[in-house]
């Protein structure tokens, strides 16, 4: 927590997609952290100690599977539980099956997600955290 | 949507002469006599003529600005928009990526016809899906199409060469059919059998409706429309996740995008958000929920 804030990172290397969502959650009144590559993204989640994380599977340095396999293999309960919400434009059964096995908390396909329907899923994922 | 019971369901036999007109489409599209714009715009590449992906791609009303609908492009750079009504303007935006091109401005380019340049257009009533074909100039280097590369790479000038292929040889059988049936005084039974063939599918050309975009709600007695439910895509690979989704319109129609697949569709009240009803549905290579759904209320 963070002013009483909850904390949100966007890891997604579309900087105008990126700061749409950003944007989208400020106003909800949350504090967003944008990362647009796996290393940003893994750095940041260590500093910040988010209460959720919107991942994007394709990104440069360290893709989206590994900064979740760092994720949850962190030493630290609080890193290695942290929420995270899968936004991506990758939909085999092969890759959806590797993130889950990485305990998501959700998973979406961007190009057929309402983004209404995401915030309000990521919001009620927020409300429940912490 | 009110009562004690309801279901939903793909009624077969409709949606039986649905499957027959993908499949005589695919035909007529494999043949150069219609082409696949018909079922998605695609965002590309005006340079390597690879799709992009993610572009936001907006349905503006020319007149007021306002938006009539957002998405963004799938892997294969797919967009499209059930259409209302009305003059329009469509913007893509994407990082790196400038639109409209100013490399490519003719109204066809290779494998890519019927191209949007940012011009405004109308739409008529009856209009079915709005999907043009949408050029984007690139800013430099952009990571995500180089990574992109493995999972999804569209060998341009190879399937420009094989629609050409296609065309010149169906052409050339027509004529030489034809040919051989008047030099043979319509004696050669083979040469008017071909040319019969031919025939026919220029009427298939003629008659078959085009494949349409955009699923149906209907009641299952009175047949009219049903507008406010909320479709909702699941597998049951996958709990839980919601592989796409829309909301009927008043006049039943709605555009529910997937990746080809099996799914249950599940149906909601869009009000109260309560589910009423599930049945089962397949996605095409289409990518999309284009059945007649029928609800039984009662």
């Amino acid at each position: 927590m963070n002013n009483g804030k909850k904390i949100l990172i966007v890891v997604e290397d579309d900087g105008m997609l990126r700061k749409i969502m950003a944007d989208k959650f400020k106003t909800f009144g949350y504090e967003v952290f944008q990362a647009e590559d796996g290393q940003v993204a893994v750095d940041a989640i260590l500093d910040k100690k988010p209460d959720l994380v919107l991942l994007d599977l394709l990104i440069p340095k360290v893709d989206g599977f590994l900064v979740l396999e760092k994720i949850r293999n962190y030493p630290d309960a609080k890193i290695a539980q942290t929420p995270v919400v899968v936004l991506s434009n990758l939909w085999s059964d092969k890759d959806i099956l590797r993130v889950k096995s990485l305990k998501i908390d959700d998973y979406f396909v961007k190009a057929n997600t309402d983004m209404n329907q995401f915030y309000e899923k990521v919001q009620a994922l927020l409300a429940k955290a912490g | 949507m009110s009562g004690k019971k309801i279901n939903i369901t793909v009624p077969v036999f409709s949606n039986l002469f649905l499957k027959l007109t993908v499949l005589l489409n695919r035909l007529l599209v494999l043949l150069q006599l219609r082409e696949r714009r018909r079922f998605w715009g695609v965002v590309y590449d005006s340079l390597s003529k690879q799709p992009l992906d993610p572009v936001k791609v907006s349905l503006v009303y020319a007149d007021t600005g306002k938006v009539e609908g957002a998405c963004i492009t799938d892997l294969e750079g797919r967009y499209g928009f059930l259409a209302r009504p009305g003059k329009f303007k469509i913007f893509a935006q994407r990082t790196n990526y400038i639109f409209p091109s100013k490399f490519i401005t003719a109204s066809s380019d290779g494998i890519y016809s019927h191209l949007y340049h940012g011009e405004f257009f109308n739409l008529s009533e009856g209009a079915d899906v709005v999907a043009p074909n949408i050029p984007m100039d690139p800013q430099g280097e952009d990571w995500n199409q180089h990574a992109k590369q493995g999972i999804v790479y569209i060998h341009f000038y190879f399937q420009l060469f094989f629609k050409m292929l296609v065309a010149v040889l169906f052409w050339f059988g027509f004529i030489y059919l034809s040919a051989v049936a008047v030099l043979q005084n319509f004696k050669s039974l083979p040469a008017l059998a071909g040319v019969g063939i031919y025939f026919f599918v220029f009427l298939l050309e003629l008659w078959l409706p085009k494949l349409r975009l955009f699923g149906v709600l209907l009641d299952g007695k009175g047949k009219w429309p049903i507008s406010g439910v909320k479709f909702e895509l699941l597998n049951r690979k996958f709990p839980g996740m919601i592989f796409g989704s829309a909301v009927s319109r008043e006049d039943g129609k709605f555009f529910l995008r997937a990746n080809p697949g099996q799914y249950i569709l599940q149906a909601s009240d869009i009000s109260t958000g309560k589910a009423f009803g599930k049945t089962f549905v397949r996605v095409g290579s289409e990518g999309v929920v284009n059945q007649t759904i029928v609800c039984y209320n009662g």
